[in-house]
């Protein structure tokens, strides 16, 4: 008999149940039933998602009942194969068959010892202004029901200054439960009240093995006047990325935080404003901005009121060069620096 | 293997805001095979439960170049007090089904929120589906959570926070909300093709100014969560629009020779 709803949910609230009649179309472009999607699932009870679309067809057209592959394809029992045993498959790009070289990989893991994976991810830190930034890690457990949680987390910070001076260190273990929340910006110097800016390393490895639920770090940068938070990335390595903002002067400051995550100096090429309009062709005005290594930068966006005054309220894409390991991000700021929001770039 | 659409992305948009989608010529035609050919950019903006505005934007790629005139942004203008919150659906394909992208992941952007007097915000798109953390998530728990760690509410600075449902589906469904230490909101409908926005203040004890801590999300379909930080006082300054995390799925540890390969890799492609 068909499980409706996977082992873990709770049935109640279920507002309008997937198709559940083994004859009923699930998918109507490759007339695919429910019945023989399942019984393709308990034929290939390990296949990933992703690969059973690349297979049956099915959500590959008008898309519209892929939640409910979705569903089934966690529901659907299989002899042998619980959910948690499903091979993953990254949804969105098709998995070749496996070939020599992936193979011989994939044989020699099965018999490698597992170790933590080393999470390491930078973020800004602001000074000044009456800001203060905190790091945070929670580790609960799904739903608060103390059942399924990430296993206790090392957690390493490290506090730098612009220029690359650690500042701040500090350690810590994140257990089951329990959360973490440090204050980092009292630790760098403010300048005659100025917004200032540093950064913050944050190394993190499982104790043991297990899943990450709900430990990726957060940063909350609280100001005079609102709040905003954000959810922290490891460094990039692109040679070039783009960014697209108004130009809004009388409402606005957009700053970009930039932030060397190597050992050795690094210079950040920015070219703006490019437009998307007919003058899109047309030269953009370029800042390099370098950086010593683990140093951290800001860099305001302006333009010439005299020569750009016709771009105001329009959108203007900000073009960045560099080689090698850093982070940038963008601010968005009132023009009395007493709200702000943060996005990654 | 070439794809003749990317997966389609969700954008919301909140009352009180213009929204402005405008794509760095680049970031498409990073995503061309060949870097040619023509593409199609589908946009749709839902308002309780109906398409209220559709609108495609083509634009022709010749070895990663823009023809003709540059790509023309989408621009929503606000339609509040009439407007309750609603989304935009953007649709990336290929004129005429030909292969031409080198995979079906969305481009990911920034739809920027402005308004005069006020700051700009930025948000990033999301999935409509096929993310891969909710798959792993699926695949792993069974329930479909995400979290958001850091909510900040505080009468005495005026920070409020809303979370925002947007359920691009065609059933409804229902959400719950639960904190940390035990507070919940439960079953909260969001119908087809709608947006919910509810408002964390009511989580505030009569007797309490303040309240910091984490919130996980569960409904019973996929929905698009955003957190929205604003004026406690006038939810319609917002500072800050976030989308939550799923609860991961992924492992936190992987083979040895797994890693020593990466190590391997990245030194062999850093730059001298």
């Amino acid at each position: 008999m068909t499980t409706l709803v996977p082992e873990k949910a709770k049935s109640g609230d279920r507002a309008v149940l997937p198709p559940s009649d083994r004859g009923e179309m699930i998918c109507g472009c490759f007339d695919l039933t429910l019945g023989a999607y399942q019984d393709f699932l308990r034929a290939n009870p390990t296949i990933g998602f992703d690969e059973m679309m690349w297979r049956t067809k099915a959500g590959t057209k008008c898309t519209a009942c892929t939640l409910d592959l979705e569903y089934h394809y966690v529901a659907t029992a299989r002899d042998g194969a619980r959910p948690s045993t499903l091979k993953r498959a990254p949804v969105g790009i098709d998995r070749p068959q496996v070939t020599g070289k992936a193979a011989l990989y994939q044989m020699i893991d099965s018999v490698s010892p597992q170790v933590a994976q080393p999470f390491s991810n930078v973020m800004p830190v602001l000074t000044g202004c009456g800001i203060d930034e905190y790091v945070c890690v929670d580790n609960h457990s799904l739903l608060y029901e103390h059942e399924i949680c990430a296993p206790d987390m090392r957690v390493e910070l490290e506090v730098r200054d612009s220029e690359g001076r650690l500042r701040f260190h500090h350690d810590d273990v994140v257990q089951a439960e329990k959360a973490m929340r440090v204050n980092v910006s009292r630790h760098l110097p403010v300048v005659n009240g100025e917004l200032g800016i540093g950064s913050v390393m944050i190394n993190r490895q499982a104790l043991r093995a297990g899943y990450r639920g709900t430990t990726r770090p957060q940063i909350e940068i609280v100001a005079p006047r609102a709040a905003c938070a954000l959810h922290s990335q490891a460094p990039s390595r692109a040679q070039e990325d783009w960014f697209t903002c108004l130009h809004r002067p009388d409402d606005e400051r957009v700053f970009l935080t930039l932030i060397n995550a190597d050992d050795r100096d690094l210079v950040i090429e920015l070219a703006y404003p490019i437009l998307s309009d007919a003058h899109y062709w047309s030269r953009p005005e370029t800042h390099f901005v370098s950086l010593p290594p683990r140093g951290a930068r800001l860099h305001e966006l302006t333009l010439p009121p005299e020569r750009f005054a016709h771009l105001v309220g329009e959108p203007i894409h900000v073009r960045w060069r560099a080689s090698g390991r850093y982070k940038v991000h963008v601010l968005c700021a009132t023009p009395s620096l007493d709200r702000f929001s943060i996005d990654h770039l | 293997m070439a794809e003749s659409f990317l997966f389609p992305t969700i954008s919301s948009l909140p009352a009180g805001y213009d929204c402005t989608i405008s794509l760095a010529p680049a970031i498409l035609a990073a995503r061309l095979v060949s870097g040619t050919g023509m593409v199609d950019i589908h946009y749709a903006v839902f308002h309780e439960g109906r398409q209220e505005v559709e609108e495609t934007v083509s634009v022709e790629y010749v070895q990663g170049r823009v023809q003709g005139a540059a790509i023309k942004p989408f621009v929503w203008r606000d339609r509040s007090p009439n407007w309750a919150g609603g989304y935009l659906e953007i649709a990336i394909t290929a004129r005429g089904g030909a292969k031409i992208f080198d995979d079906k992941r969305p481009v990911s952007f920034y739809a920027i929120y402005s308004k005069p007097g006020k700051k700009s915000f930025f948000s990033d798109n999301a999935y409509k589906f096929g993310a891969p953390p909710v798959i792993e998530q699926i695949a792993r728990y069974g329930r479909y959570v995400d979290n958001y760690p850091m909510v900040h509410l505080d009468r005495a600075r005026d920070l409020g926070e809303t979370i925002t449902f947007i359920n691009p589906y065609r059933k409804a469904l229902l959400a719950s909300i639960k904190t940390s230490d035990g507070r919940i909101l439960e079953r909260q409908r969001v119908n087809p093709m709608s947006v919910r926005n509810i408002r964390l203040v009511v989580l505030l004890r009569p007797d309490e100014t303040e309240w910091v801590g984490q919130i996980q999300i569960t409904a019973t379909n996929r929905v698009v969560t955003y957190n929205v930080k604003h004026s406690l006082v006038d939810p319609q300054i917002i500072s800050d629009h976030e989308h939550l995390d799923p609860f991961r799925g992924e492992p936190t540890h992987l083979p040895l020779t797994r890693l020593i390969r990466r190590r391997v890799g990245e030194a062999l492609t850093r730059p001298a």
